[in-house]
């Protein structure tokens, strides 16, 4: 049957979302790793090696996530991209009842959820009370001319989302329906992360307190003779670089050409031994060894 | 320098004060004046801008008495305006590396507490950037978003930027534009934030890796911002929208270091080892509130605490991150447990080698054993020697004598043997108890042991001996370093080298005449001891114990023995004539050679004059254009006397030093030279050649690590490997205070420069002239006019001529006191200096403060009541007056002066009750410590002469001399040019 159809060659998408891993999987963590099960399950190998191959060239311009859905804008061959939904299927209010009432139970597996870490016993949660914790199906539309389901752009953005989940293990609570200051809510916790703080200002920056006059006395004005020497913690050059960027994961949806953590690596190198001689000061040691 | 709309800028202040415009700030230093102090600032724009400082009814307060009067007090804020120069961060990092440590630029430019303060946020910027402690961060300033790379403040530091807040002088967010109505209330914290944030990036972005012409086009908002980090262009370039969606990525991937700081709580870990046979140790979670860091709580009771909703979120997530580090606490978790758990011996060590560090740095608190963390107490596996001389040592021992060195293991105090390693070899767990005490052994350390038992025993010298015993030695293990097991006959040496207070007494010298104090008997005895030995020691007593008489008896001593060999004594010119005269006087039959002044022989012609004598003195100077003729002589000894003058190791003067062979070696100083590492191994490499191994292995061993961490391990190694050479009493310390009398008087005889000896030649000269054709009062009034000018050129040119002239280098008796106030400082005691003129008064107090920048106080005749009292309270009270110069007729009678414990009489009033007043305004109730009272006088002059004269009176029942000058008057001219002639020796 003839459908009009002649194979093009995608077109070339540039900033796009991009795997950070370029070979094997596209989830460094069990549950990312879990997550792609799903999707291996059913989707025909041939779509899933060209998916792979748009997620990791940059194909997928846009995501966005709902509770229990996730859209992506995928690059195809036509000029202009093609929509793509993924479903997961939501666990109902009683459902989640069930998970919540074992969960309490067990506060260590929250405990580390927050800190980024899924553990494993929260599969044995969901199945001992007969559910299962990542989707056992799948469920994509996409308006591209390809009758597969689920297509090759659907695939490009379900292994993001594994790479996303990497970085954020409760965005599977979110995928399944469940929102996740509810969920906290349900443990008797207050989510830690505080929208409100949302004020432009970095996050590392210390919280604003308040003004503070100029004082009348001279000599805290002025700094008393001797007083104003600081404590500076002592310094060397840690054997493993970058290990802060390292612990915080996968920047959230990455787009950059180069891969981040290697970009950011080179730069933490070269700037220990700078800092170390700013640290130093004189090199003949002009700071007292003696207290 | 302060921090005003996220930049730095530059301003100054100067001791004249300007008629200026009313609102201008009476000290503001002008451009030019701060251009000639940084000439780095040269394109930089220049404005007027208003400091915000405490103001009396008169007008601002100055930053110190150094400036002007600081004694009022304030009633409001005001704002005053002041030349700034805007600096970027490039240009002021450049000028806090010049400041940093150091209290003057060069003399009379002081850096301002505040600029010791930035220069410390700059190191800390530093040490953030060495260990890593930042991210790539977006910082948005209206529509622009900024690249940037901010500080981390968790972990370790999460305290310091409150700390280092507290501590910021106000000063340095105390700028506002003129135009602004309104006092700055920036808090110092945001302020700090600012500027260390800009350091931070600073330093990791320059130089750039990114060079090139700025790229505004990118495929994606990340390639943008990783470009805005590495290039010198910090705008990101995109979209608004892209823009601040990254921002908000950014704000998502920082979130956990935003919860760990915001948490009202820090968790802590605390490892308690089996209280009983048992193999159970106890890890306890624990919650330590930061508002109250005093309390431990069970971490259990605010988890099992459902009420508690905020603090469980934030428990939830520390123990979560802490179950990531530690698998134990992980599994822990798993069952339900958050107030602690248990693990054997294994699982201790493994807590104790690797997760208490990993937690440590992640924030946690860990709290371990005592055993564990006291520093070198961590009892380990050590290599161990018993040193015996073989039949190659016959004869007479010396550092040169070969040795054998047996070697074993010990543990402790504990040999271990053969058996006993292999039995270790065997165990699995690497935590052993023995009698009650947990050691470590490591799998390599057993492996090491095991291989030094085999080789059993090598070969050295004596001196290798010393050298391992002080930890400084190569031994041919990786076993730490045990000691010297037992040595047959070395024990005593070795024991005396480590501890000196086993030494016995030497004998002093028939020839020596005076009393030694005991600590003086002990120092005497120690230089003998190294002496004997052939080791080269630091003899560093405070300013005032003594150290010149401890050294001369040991020359006496050498002398009398028999010993042929000439020292070769080298001090800075200004004190030579005090060598000369302390040799005199306590050791008269030493013949003491002073090679100085244009006569100086040299070549054969001084190897000749040299054989002639015991010491000869010289000074650094000299030594360096002598050098050739002082090497080719044979010296017993080479001392050096206020040895800071060689520590830069790399200078001519210290190579020259160090050329001079000799058979032993000795330095003194009154500064501490443990305070700079550079310079104890400067002095050390002249003392001990190779002790503490070269510059570079030094610098390497102690200097960088000593540097990171100033409280560590290596600083306590480096004290004892040094300690044996160095001997340092204070006149604090409580065994030397029973020793001192409650005053000490000193005389401090100065060198004259060229100048003042033609100045007071020519003085003299037109004197006589006069003195030869009148008589009567008049002749009266020319002698007594005469002395004031005498004294007025010993006291300093300057003073003489009235021409507010130049001070520095132009009066011995100056650059005299310069030295030894500089080591006053050092110790933080208090100084008082009187002078009878006034104008010497004023210069004095110039001088100084430019010389040590700190404000020096000053009373005299027209100082008002109540001014003098506010100096004598400052002067009791506030630490950063050391010095106050006073010129008062009576010596200031009525004034209680206690706070000081030095005094200095810089000119005479040949008057001993009168001196005696004055120095008792801190000799009297209320002094606690003793005091040290110096009266100055320039050698070979009618100063040296009159004082020499009053001293045998005081032995005379009854004398010509009379107290004051008067009675100089009643002499004849020839009696007159007697006393008043300069002698041959005094020019410096």
């Amino acid at each position: 049957m003839w459908w009009g159809y002649t194979r093009r060659t995608p077109r070339k998408v540039k900033g796009g979302i991009r795997l950070q891993s370029t070979r094997g999987e596209s989830a460094q963590s069990w549950w990312g790793k879990s997550w792609n099960q799903t999707l291996y399950k059913y989707i025909e190998e041939g779509r899933l090696g060209r998916g792979r191959s748009y997620a990791r060239r940059g194909m997928v311009r846009f995501i966005e996530i709902k509770q229990g859905v996730a859209r992506g804008v995928v690059q195809g061959s036509m000029r202009s991209p093609y929509i793509c939904t993924i479903k997961v299927r939501q666990l109902n209010r009683e459902a989640w009842g069930r998970v919540a009432d074992e969960l309490v139970k067990k506060p260590g597996v929250i405990a580390k959820m927050m800190a980024g870490q899924m553990p494993k016993e929260l599969e044995d949660i969901f199945g001992s009370v007969g559910l299962s914790l990542f989707p056992d199906h799948m469920e994509s539309d996409c308006d591209c001319y390809d009758w597969g389901n689920p297509c090759k752009h659907a695939a490009a953005v379900y292994l993001i989302l594994a790479q996303e989940l990497d970085r954020d293990p409760m965005l599977i609570m979110r995928l399944r329906g469940m929102d996740q200051k509810n969920l906290l809510g349900m443990m008797g916790v207050d989510p830690v992360w505080d929208t409100a703080h949302n004020t432009g200002e970095s996050v590392l920056a210390p919280s604003v307190s308040d003004p503070e006059p100029i004082p009348l006395d001279a000599g805290t004005f002025w700094g008393r003779a001797g007083s104003s020497i600081l404590p500076v913690t002592p310094a060397e050059v840690p054997t493993v670089s970058a290990v802060l960027p390292r612990k915080l994961g996968v920047f959230p949806f990455w787009r950059g050409e180069e891969t981040f953590i290697d970009a950011l690596d080179a730069v933490y190198k070269d700037a220990s031994e700078k800092g170390m001689e700013y640290f130093l000061g004189d090199d003949d040691g002009s700071s007292p060894a003696t207290k | 320098m302060a921090a005003m709309e996220g930049s730095l800028f530059l301003w100054g202040e100067i001791s004249t004060e300007r008629s200026v415009e009313s609102g201008e700030y009476p000290w503001s230093a002008t451009p030019e004046e701060l251009r000639k102090v940084f000439d780095i600032l040269r394109n930089n724009s220049v404005f007027r801008a208003a400091i915000w400082a405490p103001t009396t009814r008169k007008g601002p307060v100055p930053s110190s008495g150094l400036i002007a009067d600081v004694t009022t007090t304030p009633i409001r804020v005001s704002p005053w305006g002041v030349w700034v120069f805007g600096l970027t961060y490039g240009e002021a990092i450049t000028i806090l590396q010049m400041i940093d440590g150091r209290r003057t630029l060069t003399d009379g430019i002081i850096p301002g507490e505040d600029m010791v303060w930035w220069a410390g946020v700059l190191r800390q910027a530093g040490s953030m950037v060495a260990r890593q402690k930042y991210l790539p961060d977006v910082v948005p300033d209206d529509d622009v978003y900024m690249g940037m790379w901010s500080p981390a403040f968790i972990g370790e530091e999460a305290e310091w930027i409150s700390t280092a807040a507290a501590k910021m002088p106000a000063v340095g967010r105390a700028l506002t534009r003129m135009e602004i109505k309104a006092a700055p209330s920036t808090p110092a914290v945001a302020t700090l934030w600012h500027v260390i944030s800009a350091m931070v990036d600073y330093i990791v972005r320059n130089p750039p890796t990114i060079t090139g012409r700025r790229r505004a086009k990118f495929d994606s908002i990340h390639d943008a911002w990783l470009y805005s980090l590495r290039s010198k262009h910090d705008a990101i370039s995109g979209k608004p929208a892209l823009k601040s969606h990254l921002a908000e990525q950014v704000r998502e991937w920082h979130r956990p270091i935003m919860i760990t700081t915001t948490s009202p709580f820090r968790l802590s870990f605390r490892i308690e080892e089996p209280e009983d046979d048992s193999d159970i140790w106890h890890i306890r979670y624990l919650v330590r509130l930061k508002d109250d860091p005093s309390m431990l709580v069970p971490a259990d009771i605010i988890w099992n605490d459902t009420e508690q909703t905020k603090l469980r979120g934030h428990l939830f997530f520390a123990l979560g991150q802490a179950a990531e580090i530690c698998p134990d606490i992980s599994k822990n978790l798993s069952l339900g447990g958050a107030g602690g758990h248990t693990t054997d011996t294994e699982g201790a060590y493994r807590f104790l080698v690797d997760e208490a560090e990993a937690l440590r740095q992640a924030g946690y608190d860990v709290i371990v054993p005592s055993w564990w963390t006291g520093r070198g107490n961590r009892r380990r596996l050590t290599a161990k020697a018993h040193v015996r001389s073989t039949s190659a040592s016959s004869g007479i021992l010396n550092m040169n004598s070969i040795m054998q060195f047996d070697w074993e293991v010990a543990l402790g105090d504990d040999t271990i043997s053969m058996e006993e390693l292999e039995a270790m070899a065997e165990l699995k767990s690497s935590l052993v108890r023995t009698r009650g005490m947990w050691i470590v052994v490591s799998a390599e350390d057993i492996r090491a042991a095991i291989e030094l038992l085999k080789k059993g025993h090598t070969r050295g010298s004596l001196r290798d001996a010393v050298q391992m015993e002080m930890g400084m030695g190569a031994i041919p293990s990786e076993l730490e370093w045990g000691g010297i097991s037992s040595a047959d006959d070395l024990s005593d040496i070795m024991e005396t080298i480590k501890d000196h207070t086993t030494l016995e007494d030497a004998i002093q010298p028939a020839g020596f005449v005076g009393d030694l104090r005991p600590y003086q008997q002990r120092g005497y005895s120690w230089l003998s001891f190294l002496r004997r030995w052939g080791l080269g020691g630091c003899l560093a007593d405070d300013m005032g114990l003594g150290k010149t008489v401890q050294m001369l008896v040991l020359l006496q001593a050498d002398c009398e023995s028999g010993y042929k060999k000439p020292a070769l004594l080298l001090c800075p010119t200004s004190v030579i004539n005090n060598w000369k005269r302390e040799a005199a006087r306590f050791v008269p039959d030493l013949r003491v050679m002073i090679h100085h002044g244009s006569g100086r022989t040299r070549g054969e012609e001084m190897a000749k004059s040299v054989a002639g004598c015991d010491v000869v003195v010289t000074s650094y100077g000299l030594l360096l254009r002598d050098v050739e003729s002082m090497q080719k002589i044979q010296w017993g000894g080479v001392i050096l006397d206020e040895a800071q003058n060689i520590k830069n190791s790399e200078t001519k003067q210290a190579h020259a030093v160090r050329s001079i062979q000799s058979e032993y070696r000795f330095a003194l100083t009154g500064t501490p030279v443990e305070n700079s590492l550079t310079d104890m191994w400067s002095i050390m490499e002249f003392l001990n050649p190779g002790f503490l191994g070269s510059r570079e292995s030094f610098r390497k061993r102690f200097l960088l690590p000593i540097q990171s961490d100033p409280d560590g391990e290596v600083i306590g190694k480096l004290r004892r490997a040094t300690g044996p050479f160095i001997l340092r009493r204070l006149k604090t310390d409580r065994t030397i205070i029973s020793d001192l009398p409650d005053k000490i008087e000193i005389k401090e005889y100065c060198s004259m420069t060229k100048e003042q000896a033609t100045l007071y030649a020519s003085v003299l000269r037109e004197a006589e002239l006069i003195l030869a054709e009148t008589n009567g009062i008049k002749r009266r009034g020319i002698i007594l006019a005469t002395l004031s000018k005498l004294k007025q050129v010993c006291n300093h040119p300057a003073h003489f001529l009235r021409d507010n002239s130049a001070i520095l280098g132009r009066s011995g008796k100056m650059e005299r006191l310069r030295e030894m106030l500089e080591e006053v400082a050092e110790s933080g005691d208090k100084t008082l200096i009187f002078t009878q003129f006034v104008e010497m008064g004023h210069m004095l107090k110039q001088y100084i403060q430019e010389a040590l920048g700190r404000e020096v106080l000053f009373l005299h005749g027209g100082t008002t009541r109540r001014q003098r009292d506010i100096v004598v309270e400052r002067f009791g009270d506030d630490d950063s007056v050391q010095v106050l110069v006073v010129s008062l007729k009576a010596g200031g009678t009525g004034l209680n002066l206690t706070a000081a414990n030095h005094v200095f009489h810089f000119d005479r009033w040949w008057n001993p009750a009168v001196e005696d007043q004055a120095t008792d305004r801190a000799f009297r109730i209320g002094q606690t410590r003793n005091v040290q009272v110096r009266k100055m006088i320039c050698a070979g002059t009618f100063e040296e002469k009159i004082d020499q004269m009053i001293e045998q009176k005081k032995a005379m029942a009854e004398s010509v001399v009379g107290t004051g000058e008067a009675w100089l008057t009643e002499m004849s001219n020839d009696e007159l040019h007697d006393i008043l002639a300069l002698s041959q020796e005094v020019v410096a």
